[in-house]
């Protein structure tokens, strides 16, 4: 909780465009739909996620929170919650929106609510261990890839898709596939965590 | 004595750095000292008794335990500062109490109050505006605000005007006065180190050079400044270490072998390390 507390003064503290940012994709993503938006939706929280990361290696936090009494595998825990969260919250408000505005049809919400814990899940699994591993700063060119990668991806999948709304196999399998990268990826953290050393500049 | 921190045949390499502690033994209730020029190894030793670094091989133990890395409820026991560790620059010192009282068992809010008010830091500036001394002084104050018994410090003082670095000294002292307490701290500042240490560890490329009382280490030696020509008259095997000057010669020697020809006087700590580094020998 104290590290989640953390993270929470840190976001507050600096990220009034993003939320504005966020309000404007959720809007977006439950009125119009459409991959940009709903990825959109799920990417602005989880950046403001990433930024805490930063702030961490540049302040020297993390360091400073391995000498504390936290476990580093509670370190690295804090960070996957506070990305679920942040999937889990965007999801929810695009389907709040979706459905006060009830443009779309509830199986399109769905589908889209299917897109966002995707793509986020994959996001977060991929550039969590190379922040951890290399540096936030090291990492960028990485992170930028995977989003264009995942991006690309998801444009590639909704072209062979028939309706608004995706198969129901497909549906299924991609939350599936995404919460096992994930899984994944939270063990490779907390492994490449426990083997991090400071020794500084 | 019992062993706050005890480290035997401690080793880690870096790069072509090669930490290298056959023994340090630093005792419960006693402030000790660690002396050494910039990349001697002391941040090194610091880093490895908090968990951050990780030894080659060797044995080190904080508090008893012999895991500091994985061994949370210890850490709850240990207050410190380190190089290139520090607290979120965006948060401010209410905030950061916030999070801590949610970290630290034996929190002391009331005492963390206290000493911001001492210390005069305003809680609600964000770290990051504060000046370097005023950085280390919120540092000092999440270090002594959780009822810790070991602290540990790596250049408290370095960079902080006399005013800011006599401040800090006194506060240790204060917490030195309970006896279960106890304090690593490593300076290249030796004039503080002089003031607050029991004993000091002379560290030097990696290596213990020595480790002394600090009282019984200015006792054994004295300084004698004479004349090239009256030198001839001194038996050199006496003589420890040499600064040879244009008119005259600074001799180091210890005390019971200075002869009653010349005056000797007492070198302070930093006089010493200096003079003992040039010979190169141990104390």
């Amino acid at each position: 909780m104290a590290l989640l507390l953390k993270d929470v003064f840190l976001i507050r503290k600096r990220n009034l465009i993003m939320l504005f940012a966020i309000a404007i994709f959720v809007v977006l993503a439950g009125v119009q739909g459409g991959l940009v938006n709903t990825v959109m939706a799920t990417m602005m929280p989880l950046l403001m996620g990433f930024t805490t990361l930063a702030y961490d290696q540049n302040d020297g936090w993390e360091a400073y929170a391995c000498a504390l009494p936290f476990s580093r595998i509670q370190i690295v825990k804090s960070k996957y919650v506070l990305a679920l969260i942040s999937i889990v919250v965007s999801i929810l408000l695009v389907l709040i929106v979706g459905l006060a505005a009830s443009v779309l049809e509830l199986k399109t919400m769905l589908s889209n609510a299917v897109t966002q814990f995707t793509f986020g899940s994959l996001f977060v699994a991929i550039n969590y261990p190379l922040i951890l591993k290399f540096g936030f700063e090291k990492s960028r060119l990485y992170y930028i890839l995977v989003m264009i990668g995942l991006m690309s991806i998801g444009s590639a999948l909704s072209t062979f898709q028939k309706g608004p709304s995706m198969p129901v196999s497909l549906a299924f399998a991609l939350p599936v596939a995404a919460l096992a990268g994930l899984i994944a990826s939270y063990f490779l953290s907390c492994s490449i965590m426990k083997n991090k050393e400071f020794s500084g500049s | 004595m019992e062993s706050a921190i005890h480290c035997s045949n401690l080793k880690k390499s870096y790069g072509s750095f090669t930490l290298d502690i056959n023994d340090l033994h630093i005792a419960t209730g006693t402030v000790h000292g660690l002396i050494g020029a910039n990349g001697c190894g002391k941040t090194t030793t610091i880093k490895l008794l908090l968990g951050l670094l990780f030894p080659d091989s060797g044995d080190l133990s904080v508090l008893g335990s012999h895991a500091i890395g994985q061994d949370t409820e210890i850490r709850q026991n240990i207050g410190f500062i380190v190089e290139d560790a520090s607290v979120p620059s965006l948060m401010n010192a209410k905030q950061l109490s916030d999070v801590l009282k949610q970290t630290y068992h034996g929190w002391d809010q009331g005492r963390f109050d206290l000493l911001l008010k001492q210390f005069q830091l305003d809680a609600k500036k964000q770290y990051r505006m504060y000046s370097r001394g005023m950085k280390v002084k919120l540092q000092l104050a999440v270090a002594l605000s959780h009822q810790a018994s070991l602290l540990i410090l790596d250049e408290p003082t370095s960079g902080l005007d006399p005013l800011a670095r006599d401040e800090i000294i006194t506060i240790l002292s204060e917490f030195r006065e309970d006896e279960s307490h106890t304090i690593l701290i490593s300076s290249h500042i030796t004039s503080d180190l002089e003031k607050l240490c029991d004993y000091v560890t002379f560290l030097e490329h990696g290596r213990i050079r020595f480790t002394r009382e600090k009282d019984e280490l200015l006792d054994e030696f004295r300084l004698v400044q004479t004349t090239h020509q009256m030198e001839a008259d001194i038996d050199s095997d006496a003589i420890v270490a040499r600064r040879d000057g244009s008119f005259q010669v600074e001799l180091l020697m210890r005390a019971q072998d200075v002869p009653s020809f010349v005056e000797a006087r007492r070198l302070n700590l930093e006089e010493l390390i200096i003079l003992l580094s040039r010979k190169g020998g141990a104390a």
